[in-house]
């Protein structure tokens, strides 16, 4: 027998070991996806409550005062911010956190919610990692960046965007290296 | 909406073994190569709207499940290095893994290596593709594959010539 049948069959053998519980995973899946869904209707529901408990506390001004900002709803936040944005980190900057993330980053948000992040050649991890992605709404902005990688939840951030640049500011994500990536300095929007 | 996600289950009835098998290979753990494969449906699912429409959407299941599992590969052996553990070159599989001498020659390859030996012998992919699933160059790829080759011949008491 060659060498490379030999190979090919040992791991036919050896993968037969691993035989998985699809049924038991497909109701896995799918009640995460469900999870998913229920906790961003959650959230929604927190944000409007709170939104409305402004309302009630300081009165039509507030409501004037969106009205002014022209705020829009979820689907408009994300069309707004697809764009190229990028910012170009220094080791100063990046010394708090590992690895380091000096060097240029390049985001692009696109409308379907994908984020296609390429980090500088000099980082040292994953340069162009799949399935990131994110939500926004008029006030705030989810994202899964380094999930799996270096964090394990999710963080939620506000954001602020002018014609030239793309700030954010932490809400809550107790993930280091995000919260240094996407808050040290503002991202200028490059298309 | 429903009609998405019935054809989500028949895709996940169809392609979810193949998967976890070959994430069980890279790994060599058959509860996270489950789990790795759960996550890479599960962001599958999110994306299934865009991605169904592919002409092999299961190549995009597989090169997630994949790069999941080379990071999961190189986190163990990372961590296993800082604490000092070091696995001896072919150790004895536990009870209820195979104990085909194929299979413990791979276990013992750096991550990389084991991951392109595992698609390109157990996947039938071709350079290029083994590439894109690592992100690598292709020469970076043949590279792996040929010392992977080298070291299986090896462990395994043949000989082997440089073609692939």
């Amino acid at each position: 027998m060659s060498f490379d049948r030999r190979l090919r069959e040992g791991l036919d053998r050896a993968s037969i070991a691993a035989e998985p519980n699809v049924e038991g995973s497909l109701f896995t899946v799918l009640a995460e996806r469900r999870r998913r869904a229920r906790a961003r209707r959650l959230a929604l529901a927190v944000a409007v409550a709170g939104l409305a408990a402004l309302v009630t506390a300081f009165g039509v001004s507030i409501v004037d005062g969106l009205r002014s900002d022209d705020r829009a709803p979820t689907v408009a936040a994300v069309h707004q911010l697809a764009a190229s944005y990028e910012v170009t980190l220094t080791e100063a900057e990046s010394a708090t956190v590992r690895p380091s993330l000096a060097g240029l980053w390049r985001m692009r948000l696109r409308s379907d919610g994908e984020i296609v992040l390429t980090a500088p050649e000099t980082f040292a991890a994953e340069r162009n990692p799949l399935g990131v992605s994110f939500t926004a709404d008029d006030a705030t902005f989810r994202t899964n960046i380094f999930y799996n990688d270096f964090c394990t939840s999710i963080g939620t951030y506000s954001w602020h965007l002018t014609d030239l640049q793309l700030t954010f500011d932490t809400v809550s994500d107790a993930c280091v290296i995000r919260r240094a990536l996407l808050t040290t300095k503002p991202w200028t929007r490059s298309s | 909406m429903a009609d998405a996600e019935a054809e989500f289950t028949w895709f996940f009835r169809a392609e979810f073994s193949r998967v976890v098998r070959t994430v069980y290979l890279i790994l060599n753990d058959r509860g996270r190569a489950e789990e790795i494969a759960q996550d890479a449906f599960t962001q599958l699912l999110d994306h299934w709207a865009k991605v169904s429409r592919y002409e092999q959407p299961d190549a995009w299941v597989r090169r997630v499940a994949i790069r999941m599992a080379g990071r999961a590969a190189r986190r163990e052996r990372m961590r296993g290095l800082l604490e000092g553990r070091f696995r001896p070159a072919v150790s004895s599989p536990p009870p209820d893994e195979p104990s085909d001498e194929v299979f413990r020659a791979v276990r013992q390859l750096p991550p990389n290596q084991r991951a392109a030996v595992v698609l390109f012998y157990f996947e039938d992919r071709p350079i290029s593709e083994i590439a894109d699933f690592l992100g690598c160059a292709p020469a970076t790829a043949r590279v792996h594959l040929h010392r992977a080759r080298q070291s299986l011949a090896s462990h395994l008491h043949e000989e082997v010539d440089d073609v692939v």
